[in-house]
């Protein structure tokens, strides 16, 4: 026993890398899984593009590709896939009991905030290889790459509804370059929540549905007493995770037409980028902290 | 050498071992110089604590019948004299063994005497066999 | 057995040098207690055996000296580290065999486990790795949840050896091992601990599988150590006496030991006594009994013989 064996722990950069490998290992089934579909959604829309047999088949909206970052479901996939990555990442360990990973000489807690950070540089990378491949299949296929167009911005309701001239404002609208990063970020942070789940409950799905339960109760409420900044709330959370825009159909005197309520801008995005990450950054160190076997 | 060891027999593992050295010498298998196994090796083959292994040698040598050479292993001692001290003291352990298994069953020393000198004069109805219990 | 007193056996074993000690600790699991004021203490270089029933606390103390349970009350050094806020360093220097022979990592294989196990462990000795996978015929292609029990343990106690640790924690070693894999292993372990200075902690259920590597042995019973002692020491005095008595016999006096167990019937009579070898065949004696016999225990049968006792005492 010489005190240079003596408590050797090992270096946390290569204890970072075997979680990034172990990880890797982890999710590749799923990932492979989700690569093929990719794969074949990108096979049918470049067939519909290219083939006059399956164009026919389909109606003209499917035929041109328009590929916004920021809109449904290009946003929606990746915040499924990032919710849903913490549950492959942690595969195999058992979070509340005896796992190899309690029994490894390293701090429990900097264990479990690198093997989260192994999870998140996995989830990037995904992220990048999922935008890169739907660049690519919106080029291939003829498709646009993000939205050059004139929206409509509602400024008055009732206004409009009445069909006050100066109830709507046309603004020219393409797509920011900050839309292009907004996947990332919104993921990041579907991605820390999620972790914060699994780390903090035993049950981590169980508590995912009863958040959407309350999520949902929350919007009933908003919806039905028409409470203004209740709607106002859910509508900023589903558009940061899920995608979804501020665009709603209003029946106006010329006819139905999409108008938008708001027009995001880059501040809101930090913001609330700046909120929900530091939010799911609080809840994994809060949950990395919980006593692992009582 | 070959040593060998009860786990059912009453006495601790390393005197086993030093009498099995001891009844070496006094068969000749073992000689004055000769090395006996690395502390590894017999514990090894015995599948016993290397503690074990050298309690018994550290008592052999205390008694003179070994010298542990440092860095080189075990050897007899040089001038160990197997009929002098190792026999007589190997045959009163033997004795005491067998003593105390004839007054467990019953046996006064005149009993076990006759029977020995019948044994060795080849009674054909010898079975040997009182040890079975011997462990309980 | 109104006139005698049992008493536990010996806890205290001196002032050390120990590689683990607890003191006083305590831990429960909401209303039940694992550990009720445990006092380890285990000598450097020892291989100590802890034996007791299932629930006695054995594997709550291992994964408490692991810094893998936080204790409530009391205090443990692990080679002088306390685990609750040093674990890390703690775990470094353990070879660590858990009882769950499952692998967390079942989908990778053998030889990927393994890597990953020498990326934590600095020490890790790949030379050796490789002799012990040999010795265990470890097929190193094959995935992790494939193995059977026996197998996991294989692979499980070559982790636990291969990187020399100062101490080695082993919860039920050589449980699902075959006898010719569990006589290779006290092979190994006997030759492991010639070639590198080692405390050994054992917890099992089958110390006889053990017991000719095992020099101290502490007796686990409800979270309390009923006695830890120097194996040779329960050897020497905790025996077995037995003796023809006359028709009649009231029994001994005063033994100047302490009986743990007594038994048999009419004029034969067994004793199982803790105390000095010659002071006990004298007060027998005296009494009027004719000791015949007079023999060791196996651990085995010195732990059923205390927690059987103390079993008729809650009872």
């Amino acid at each position: 026993m010489t005190d240079s064996t003596i408590g050797r722990i090992p270096a946390m950069k290569a204890v970072w890398m075997e979680q990034l490998r172990v990880v890797g290992l982890a999710i590749r089934r799923e990932a492979g899984l989700a690569a093929l579909v990719v794969a074949l959604g990108s096979v049918a829309v470049i067939g519909i593009s290219r083939l006059p047999v399956l164009q026919a088949i389909f109606n003209e909206d499917m035929q041109r590709l328009v590929f916004d970052p920021a809109e449904s479901p290009w946003m929606f996939i990746p915040v499924l896939a990032a919710l849903l990555l913490p549950i492959v990442v942690w595969k195999g360990e058992r979070r509340f009991g005896d796992t190899p990973l309690w029994s490894m000489p390293v701090d429990h807690r900097r264990h479990i905030l690198l093997k989260v950070t192994a999870g998140w540089v996995w989830l990037m990378a995904i992220l990048a290889a999922f935008l890169a491949w739907a660049t690519l299949t919106t080029m291939v296929s003829g498709g646009a790459l993000g939205v050059d167009e004139v929206r409509l911005l509602l400024l008055d309701a009732a206004g409009a509804s009445a069909g006050a001239p100066d109830a709507m404002e046309p603004v020219n609208w393409t797509t920011p370059w900050w839309q292009w990063v907004l996947p990332f970020t919104s993921a990041s942070a579907a991605y820390l929540l999620a972790s914060t789940l699994v780390l903090a409950t035993a049950r981590p799905l169980f508590w995912a549905a009863g958040l959407w339960v309350a999520g949902a109760v929350v919007l009933g409420i908003g919806e039905i007493w028409d409470i203004g900044w209740m709607q106002r709330t859910t509508e900023f959370v589903a558009w940061y995770i899920g995608g979804e825009s501020f665009a709603r159909g209003v029946q106006l005197p010329t006819g139905r037409e999409v108008v938008w309520t708001l027009l995001p801008t880059v501040q809101m995005w930090m913001a609330l980028s700046a909120f929900w990450i530091t939010l799911g950054l609080a809840g994994v160190l809060v949950a990395s902290g919980r006593p692992r076997n009582q | 050498m070959k040593i060998r060891l009860s786990h059912a027999d009453g006495r601790p593992l390393y005197v086993q071992i030093m009498d099995e050295v001891r009844s070496g010498l006094v068969r000749g298998t073992l000689r004055p110089e000769d090395p006996l196994p690395s502390v590894r090796e017999l514990s090894s083959s015995l599948r016993v604590n290397p503690r074990t292994v050298s309690q018994a040698y550290a008592a052999l040598e205390r008694d003179g019948v070994v010298r542990i050479r440092h860095g080189k292993g075990t050897f007899v001692a040089p001038g160990v004299r197997p009929d002098e001290r190792e026999r007589p003291r190997l045959a009163r352990e033997v004795a005491r063994r067998a003593l105390a298994d004839a007054s467990r069953n019953g046996l006064a020393l005149g009993d076990l005497m006759t029977a020995l000198r019948e044994v060795e004069g080849g009674d054909p109805h010898q079975d040997g066999d009182g040890r079975k219990e011997g462990g309980q | 057995m109104t006139d005698i007193a049992m008493a536990a056996l010996p806890i205290d074993l001196g002032s050390g040098p120990f590689a683990v000690t607890t003191r006083a600790l305590a831990k429960r699991f909401g209303a039940v207690r694992a550990l009720d004021g445990l006092d380890l203490q285990v000598p450097e270089g020892a291989v100590y055996v802890l034996v007791g029933p299932n629930g006695a606390g054995k594997s709550t103390l291992i994964r408490t000296i692991m810094g893998l349970v936080r204790y409530q009350a009391g205090a443990v050094s692990v080679l002088g580290r306390d685990p609750a806020d040093r674990g890390a360093e703690v775990r470094a220097d353990i070879g660590y065999v858990p009882e769950d022979y499952r692998f967390g990592y079942a989908w990778m294989t053998v030889g990927r486990w393994l890597e990953h196990e020498a990326v934590y462990h600095p020490s890790w000795d790949a030379e050796y790795a490789r002799e012990l996978s040999t010795r265990y015929e470890i097929d190193r292609g094959r995935r992790c949840h494939t193995l059977s029990k026996g197998q996991s343990r294989r692979v499980q106690l070559l982790a636990a050896l291969a990187h020399r640790p100062p101490l080695l924690l082993l919860d039920e070693p050589t449980d699902g091992l075959d006898h010719v894999v569990r006589d290779e292993t006290l092979s190994i372990l006997s030759e492991h601990l010639a070639d590198s200075p080692t405390t050994v902690v054992i917890s099992t259920h089958r110390v006889y599988e053990v017991e000719p590597l095992v020099d101290h042995v502490g007796v686990l019973s409800e979270g309390r150590l009923l006695g830890q002692l120097p194996r040779d020491e329960l050897r020497g005095s905790l025996l077995r006496y037995w003796a023809d008595v006359p028709e009649g016999w009231s029994g001994p006096g005063e033994l100047g030991g302490r009986v743990v167990k007594r038994s048999g019937a009419a004029r034969a009579i067994e004793w199982t006594v803790w105390g000095d070898r010659d002071a006990v065949t004298r007060g027998l004696s005296e009494a009027g009994a004719a000791v015949r016999e007079v023999a060791p225990l196996s651990v085995d049968e010195a732990a059923v013989a205390l927690l059987s006792e103390t079993g008729r005492k809650a009872s």
